[in-house]
């Protein structure tokens, strides 16, 4: 009797925990994934510490390739527009540096952590401040949305006992160093030749016209410049999706959000005044030891400058 | 003619004494295998979604969460074996131990195909064994003391590359080509002197043989239904090489007067030297089916079956043959929150060896295994660490001398573990 008791309360439970869908439950197609994975998506600040340290490796990395414009008017003058956006973006705990690069070829860049690159082809061809902040802003919309830290799935390294007592039984310390450099060099393939996901881009685009939309630009900027653009033929980043789909998704994306019709801030004048600006300074060589020293120098306190 | 018939029996003793201690051949479930695995009683095949999944089905690799993952098992093991009234109705118990790094894996996605590596060690047994007893050897003998030093080991080690690709969303294929490794060692010193002093026997044997070959596991996934998971593998260790060294002296006196120095009654001294052979054991063909239940994101349940088929082949004691077995798993794993999780399972651990009859000889023991295990794991952002243990037990017959009557025997097994997975 007592067995059937057991059994019952057991087969009762059974059915309860078949038919209960937990609140932590993750998406249908997802049924594998267990409740211990559940909070993958969300972030601590030990995450945060991890994105910034890979960001500013990416970024070494980047002024490895790229040369820094050493206009430093310009320089301030990207570094405002962007202040401006990211004052309105969704991640506050970011410092963000805007790095103008002296390059032939038309695209920008941004990596984990708030470090957002932008070429002078680019600026070269914008008609007006709102068009930048529409570039920057989608630049700045691929860091917090943490693009390439989901593809990468990175996430900061824990200094709990348990992790360390799991780590030092799995071997594991050596393996998370090559882990990161792997990573590292997987996010500059992402930014410099393969692209990002075709729905990160739209997702950037979408993000973007809003943020410049609640920091006083007018949302346009991004259209306008991507249409430039795209008739393009050549010069153009090979990470650029196709133009007319994107272009067509944007605009319904400005359409859902009721920003489509927005007339907001331009700023044409002022673009050209800070375009006609070629105030440069001599950059010590060794400076070139250690380039994150470097934007400082060029851009000293970056976007809070 | 007495006298022989003794010699005899204890020179064959040493052959069926070692072939009964080289790990456990009879088994093919002697220890669990993986972090989640191990905790749920190696029901495992249609889960496989981490490391573990290397060794029960490299097709589950391909739903593995996180872009690097390692996992490691580290297992103490204790298996205990008594045989009843072996020598003039006193039991004689086989204790062995060992402490092993059980598992190790790693996993990597490249594109969309998973890469992995793992070692595993799925037998390992370590025996040293220092007994000594009296009892009545009979009308010539009378009273005698024994005197038995036992060493054996085994490991069995599997090491080797896996991968596996996701076809579709609910279909995925995999394979394992694993080197396989096994170093046996078993040497015996037995001595038998009668209380007064007119006989003895002394036995002492070596054997060690090493093995290398490959055993390629290959396995599909497959889901019919959101929440079920399918899973089947097919695998074979086949030897390439394989070198056995075997050596086993005598020398028995039976009834001596006292002061003879002819030694008429010394009779036998045999296989001084060395021999080496290159017989290659064989294996069975494994065929395993599981089928996993996935109701919520706190609850899974699995279950597996695993077919292992008959094989005969010669060997140094002759003519060795298996029968075919089929083992089961029952598994289950509950989170309790996202931080704790219990898992708990069921299995069988059938002997391979045919049953033993009461008229026959030379008959290896037959003892077929149920067992449990349990773990807990805690789970912080990025890691796991589970602890827990398995329990086998299982009764049988034994025919310890190769003519003696057939006894009953009992074994159990424990094995702690503490094993740890890390996605970074």
């Amino acid at each position: 009797m007592r067995v059937l008791k057991i059994s019952s309360v057991l087969a009762l439970w059974f059915v309860f925990q078949t038919l209960t869908c937990h609140a932590s439950e993750s998406k249908a197609d997802d049924w594998r994934a267990r409740a211990s994975v559940a909070d993958r998506d969300t972030y601590a600040d030990s995450d945060t510490e991890e994105e910034v340290n890979f960001g500013r490796e990416i970024a070494g990395r980047l002024l490895g390739q790229y040369k820094l414009s050493t206009n430093v008017k310009l320089q301030k003058y990207v570094n405002l527009v962007g202040a401006t956006l990211t004052q309105n973006c969704s991640r506050p705990e970011l410092d963000f540096h805007f790095i103008v690069v002296d390059s032939s070829e038309i695209n920008a860049y941004s990596t984990p952590g708030g470090y957002v690159f932008i070429t002078t082809a680019v600026l070269s061809r914008m008609s007006n401040e709102a068009e930048l902040a529409g570039v920057l802003a989608h630049e700045i919309a691929h860091v917090t949305e943490r693009h390439i830290v989901k593809e990468l799935s990175l996430k900061g390294t824990e200094k709990s006992a348990a992790s360390s007592i799991a780590a030092m039984i799995g071997g594991a310390s050596k393996s998370a160093e090559i882990a990161f450099s792997q990573a590292v060099d997987k996010a500059v393939d992402i930014l410099l030749r393969d692209g990002y996901k075709k729905e990160d881009e739209m997702q950037a685009d979408a993000t973007a016209v809003v943020l410049c939309a609640f920091s006083g630009y007018d949302p346009s900027g991004l259209v306008t410049f991507l249409d430039k653009i795209g008739k393009v033929k050549s010069g153009v980043g090979k990470t650029y999706p196709v133009y007319d789909v994107r272009l067509a998704t944007l605009q319904r994306a400005m359409s859902d959000e009721g920003i489509a019709d927005m007339k907001l801030a331009l700023n044409t004048e002022r673009f050209a005044n800070a375009m006609k600006t070629d105030k440069k300074i001599n950059l010590n060589p060794l400076d070139l030891a250690n380039p994150i020293d470097m934007i400082r120098k060029v851009i000293p306190g970056g976007a809070h400058d | 003619m007495i006298r022989t018939k003794t010699q005899v029996a204890v020179l064959l003793a040493v052959t069926t004494f070692a072939a009964t201690s080289w790990g456990d051949e009879f088994h093919y479930n002697n220890i669990l295998v993986g972090d989640r695995a191990s905790g749920m009683g190696g029901a495992y095949t249609a889960v496989s979604d981490d490391p573990g999944g290397m060794y029960y089905n490299p097709a589950g690799i391909a739903y593995s969460t996180g872009k690097n993952l390692s996992a490691s098992v580290n297992a103490y093991s204790v298996s205990n074996k008594t045989y009843k009234g072996v020598f003039a109705g006193q039991d004689w118990t086989r204790t062995s131990s060992t402490l092993l790094p059980n598992f190790f894996g790693i996993i990597q996605p490249v594109g969309k195909i998973k890469l992995g590596f793992s070692y595993a060690v799925p037998d390992s047994n370590q025996e040293d064994q220092d007994q000594s007893f009296t009892y009545d050897n009979g009308a010539s003998w009378g009273n005698t003391t024994h005197v038995i030093n036992f060493n054996n080991k085994n490991d069995v080690n599997l090491f080797g590359p896996s991968a596996a690709i996701q076809l579709s969303d609910s279909f995925s294929v995999g394979a394992t080509l694993y080197a396989h490794t096994r170093n046996t060692e078993a040497i015996l010193n037995w001595v038998q002197q009668s209380d007064d002093g007119k006989s003895h026997n002394w036995v002492n044997s070596y054997r060690e043989t090493n093995e290398l070959g490959v055993k390629p596991i290959v396995g599909i996934m497959w889901s019919p239904a959101e929440k079920i998971s399918l899973g089947l593998t097919v695998s074979k260790t086949v030897i390439l090489r394989s070198e056995i060294l075997d050596q086993a002296n005598q020398s028995a006196a039976e009834n001596q007067t006292s002061g003879a120095t002819n030694n008429a009654n010394i009779v036998l001294q045999t296989n001084k030297s060395l021999n080496t052979t290159s017989q290659k054991r064989s294996y069975p063909y494994q065929v395993t089916a599981g089928v996993a239940f996935f109701p919520n994101s706190s609850l899974l349940i699995s279950g597996d079956l695993s077919y292992y088929s008959a094989y005969d082949y010669e060997w140094v004691d002759g003519l060795t043959k298996r029968t075919s077995v089929i083992n089961g798993a029952l598994g289950a794993e509950y989170y309790i929150n996202k931080n704790w999780a219990v898992r708990g399972g069921l299995f069988t651990d059938i002997a391979n060896t045919p049953d033993l009859v009461s008229d026959g000889t030379y008959q290896l023991e037959h003892i077929d295994m149920y067992g449990g295990s349990m773990t807990v794991s805690h789970f912080t952002k990025n890691t796991s660490i589970s602890c827990g243990g398995s329990y086998k037990f299982g009764n049988g017959k034994s025919q310890i001398m190769p003519t003696s009557p057939v006894q009953d025997v009992t074994a159990n097994n424990w094995t702690l573990f503490i094993s740890s997975s890390y996605t970074y």
